[in-house]
């Protein structure tokens, strides 16, 4: 085991001793900018390599007009015939504010207690919006954030609608947000409303990947001539903002993560314009266009049919007329139904359903026609004309005839003419015969407006009452179910109930000059009435009790004192004395009941 | 004095009542000359004595109804369902507007769309209609509940006829709720109006419009207004193309 050990020490040892020592190279220091002319709505990327430091500290100067944003460090190492070498990358984007002539001064950089320079670097912002068509040359492209592309538009019609894919190219290395909509610029020349969620893809353009937003536009000419056009759209360039010192946080911080949050992100707006292009407009051929041509210029078909195909004269049939395909839809008209005695027409009424591109779509009209006479036997034929842009010329297309069964009305026929040529009479019913209609001859009740119901007083009335009644009911049913809840309420009612009912009885004993009765009855109120009050069973309740809470010369004392004594010694009591104790008592138990009592001048609390 | 005051109070009544029965003269002779007028086949001058009455006298179902029928006669079929659909508010169960109005829909070929069950049952009553059963079920639950204060009724009763009543009303109050768009909707009343995309003249249409549609306002902006009619169509209308079923104050 140790001599294991030994050999593995002593092999280590050998190798260390071939091993070169390291060698560290002199530290140089590199500026270099990809690009020394760009728009002021560009940017471009500075690098400072530093070789031979394992790290390096960059003093980048303060230049008007200029910002740089750090976009991160990148460092190598390497060891070559026992040469080692080593080298650190610092990358920045330079964004201008203003076009101008710009140089940057030797940056210097701090390699332990070494400091170098680099080299002088000198460019050019120009006044550009970064715009530039896909035919520019590929350096161009490199250096733009956004452009836009444009199919070629052509030569077209007065009024046809011209498709055009409006493409907007955003450099993926940019972030950029977009503010509005591409904006048609030119005369002549109108565009409908584009969608607000257009295609998106990602193309490779010149070596960069472009995210590119498309838009399937439908321009058209309002005018014949040459019209140049172009398209512009409002972004904003977001871009991190310039790191604040944070010399405490050492290098954990020279992360460009680290660098864009704490450095925040600064906004600035930017117009994207494409190349203007021009677009021919000529005049439709008057030579060849047929009257009931109204301005459809596209490719169309029609269809037509009616239901129902047998009705009664008077009863509308309704005609459904289907024209689709590719074109200006909005200048495509209902065909004219063709003058005619047999047939009474209606304004028709128009459903457009679009397609998938704005070119295509279908528009249906439903027309009502009414067949005047019995025995038509046909629907005429319709006709529609278009402007072919494809082949150059007028084209018409027609439907056939649709064959139809008329037949009469079952009673008499009620027309329009019927009315016109019979004067009405009146009915026994107050109402003339007019047509379809009948006439009243009463005038009715007069009302200064039509008013709804809600806002009649009396409806508002009527509903006020209830609400308030439907309050009311509900407090008296809470204070009722109050009551039966609360057992004292309770009590203090049966209390006075018991106390009534001996009353009674007490009369009734006074009356009959029953003696011992009545102060066995007197006795038993006073025990029922004071015995709960004071928390004692009424049965168990003795003058002592009644002596020790009430002042001895309460009559109440007197009275069950008697009543006692009555009890067990029968000693009886005149009439006299019956009316003054049940005065006494009346007076006393009443009273007590209603809370001022007898309680109050109870010695001990009740 | 005394006297005096009495002759002035005299005055001023026989000044009244004259005025009054002149007005009332007046109202009965513009009545008798439009039917007249309906009779000899003069439609456009009964419908402008008919308006003449309107605008005089106020708004009864029964001239509203005979305005309706001058217009539909004169062929201005947004104006006559306008006036049926007035004459509809102030009498909803008159079956010879019900019937006219349904006719002359037909007959311009101005369907609606298909409703389902739940929206063909709240079109039973109208607005007002559906307000009145709502009351009646509200004085019902509130006599009810002013039984049970001294009615020994019992509480299953109680319980079944309150929850049926609070139901109906809840059910009627839906039903009006539904029914008020309806109510307060507005009629196309010019032949050939276009719906616009755009609230300006220049604008792309979006297709025509008949006369008599029933279209609901939802937004204006000067002399245009934004709506959508019976069928589900929107679009932009010039605002003296409509007017509305329950007008504004006189």
């Amino acid at each position: 085991m140790r001599l294991g050990k030994l050999i593995i020490f002593l092999q280590l040892t050998v190798l260390l001793a071939i091993l070169p020592t390291p060698v560290f190279a002199k530290i140089t220091a590199k500026a270099f900018l990809d690009s020394t002319t760009f728009p002021v709505t560009g940017a471009a990327r500075l690098t400072i390599t530093v070789n031979g430091a394992r790290s390096a500290e960059i003093d980048l100067p303060e230049i008007k007009g200029i910002r740089f944003h750090n976009r991160g460090q990148s460092s190598q190492f390497s060891i070559i015939n026992g040469s080692y070498t080593s080298s650190i990358t610092n990358t920045y984007l330079v964004e201008p504010l203003n076009p101008g002539k710009y140089s940057i001064p030797p940056i210097s950089v701090i390699a332990g207690d070494t400091t170098v320079h680099t080299n002088r670097l000198e460019f050019k912002v120009t006044a550009g919006t970064g715009a530039a068509s896909p035919s520019s040359s590929p350096s161009s492209i490199r250096q733009q954030v956004a452009f836009i592309r444009l199919t070629p538009p052509g030569r077209h019609y007065t009024g046809e609608i011209i498709p055009m894919e409006i493409e907007v190219c955003f450099n993926s290395e940019y972030r950029i947000n977009i503010n509005s909509l591409p904006v048609l610029h030119g005369d002549g020349v109108v565009m409908a409303p584009l969608d607000d969620k257009p295609g998106r893809h990602r193309e490779n353009i010149s070596g960069k990947t472009y995210n590119v937003l498309s838009w399937n536009a439908a321009v058209t000419g309002i005018k014949a001539g040459r019209h140049p056009i172009s398209f512009s759209l409002d972004a904003t360039q977001v871009l991190p903002g310039t790191r604040r010192p944070m010399a405490s946080f050492g290098d954990i911080f020279n992360d460009p993560f680290f660098n864009n949050f704490f450095g925040g992100m600064v906004e600035r707006p930017i117009k994207v314009s494409s190349k203007k292009v021009n677009l021919e407009i000529i005049d439709l051929p008057e030579k060849g266009k047929p009257e009931i041509f109204t301005g459809a210029i596209g490719n169309f078909e029609m269809g037509v049919t009616a239901t129902p195909l047998k009705a009664e004269v008077g009863e509308p049939i309704t005609l459904t007329i289907e024209i689709k395909g590719k074109g200006n839809f909005d200048r495509v008209e209902p065909p004219v139904f063709p003058k005619n005695s047999d047939w009474k027409t209606y304004t028709p009424t128009t459903d457009f359903i679009s397609g998938e591109d704005a070119l295509s779509g279908k528009k249906r009209y439903e027309l009502a026609i009414v067949a005047k006479n019995s025995g038509i036997k046909e629907i005429p034929s319709l006709s529609f004309c278009f402007f072919n842009p494809e082949k150059q010329q007028y084209e018409t297309v027609t439907s056939p005839p649709l064959a139809v069964n008329i037949a009469p009305p079952p009673d008499r026929p009620i027309t329009s003419q019927a009315v016109e040529n019979k004067p009405v009479q009146p009915t026994k019913s107050n109402k003339k015969k007019v047509g379809m209609s009948l006439l009243h001859l009463e005038k009715g009740t007069f009302h200064q407006t039509i008013e709804p119901l809600y806002k009649k007083l009396w409806f508002l009335v009527a509903g006020g009452c209830c609400i308030v009644l439907l309050f009311m009911v509900a407090i008296l049913q809470i204070i009722q179910q109050n009551r039966k809840n609360n057992p004292q309420r309770q009590k203090k009612k049966e209390n006075r109930e018991r106390l009534s009912r001996n009353f009674k009885k007490l009369e009734q004993a006074r009356k009959d000059g029953d003696d011992i009765l009545f102060l066995s009855l007197c006795r038993q109120t006073i025990q029922e009435q004071l015995g709960p009050a004071w928390g004692i069973t009424p049965s168990a309740l003795t003058l002592a009790d009644i002596q020790k809470r009430i002042n001895r010369t309460s009559p109440l004392t007197e009275i069950f004192a008697v009543a006692e004594e009555a009890g067990y010694g029968g000693k009886g009591i005149s009439r006299q004395q019956m009316d003054e104790y049940l005065e006494q008592l009346r007076h006393e138990l009443e009273v007590s009941d209603q809370g001022h009592s007898i309680f109050a001048r109870s010695r001990l609390p009740a | 004095m005394k006297h005096r005051f009495s002759a002035g109070i005299l005055v001023v009544l026989l000044t009244t009542f004259s005025l009054a029965a002149i007005s009332t003269a007046g109202s009965k002779s513009l009545f008798t000359r439009a039917n007249e007028a309906m009779g000899k086949g003069e439609y456009g001058t009964a419908a402008e004595l008919y308006e003449k009455l309107v605008q005089k006298s106020g708004y009864s179902a029964d001239v509203l109804f005979n305005l309706a029928v001058s217009y539909e006669h004169s062929g201005q079929p947004g104006k006559a369902i306008l006036n049926y659909e007035r004459a509809l508010r102030l009498d909803p169960s008159d079956s010879d507007i019900k019937g006219n109005l349904h006719l002359l829909r037909k007959k311009n070929g101005l369907y609606a769309r298909e409703f389902s069950w739940s929206e063909k049952f709240f079109q039973l009553l109208n607005m007002d209609q559906w307000l009145l059963a709502s009351l009646v079920f509200l004085v019902s639950f509130t006599l009810l509940q002013l039984a049970t204060l001294r009615l020994p009724l019992s509480t299953a009763l109680k319980r079944t006829v309150s929850v049926a009543c609070l139901f109906l009303i809840a059910l009627s109050a839906a039903g009006a709720f539904y029914r008020y768009p309806a109510y307060h909707a507005w009629v196309v009343t010019t032949e050939g109006s276009r719906l616009l995309l755009s609230p300006f003249d220049s604008s792309k249409s979006n297709g025509s419009i008949q006369a008599g549609r029933l279209v609901f306002p939802e937004k204006k902006h000067h002399e245009f207004v934004y709506i959508k009619d019976d069928t589900g169509r929107s679009g932009w209308i010039r605002a003296r193309d409509i007017e509305p079923i329950v007008p504004h104050m006189r």
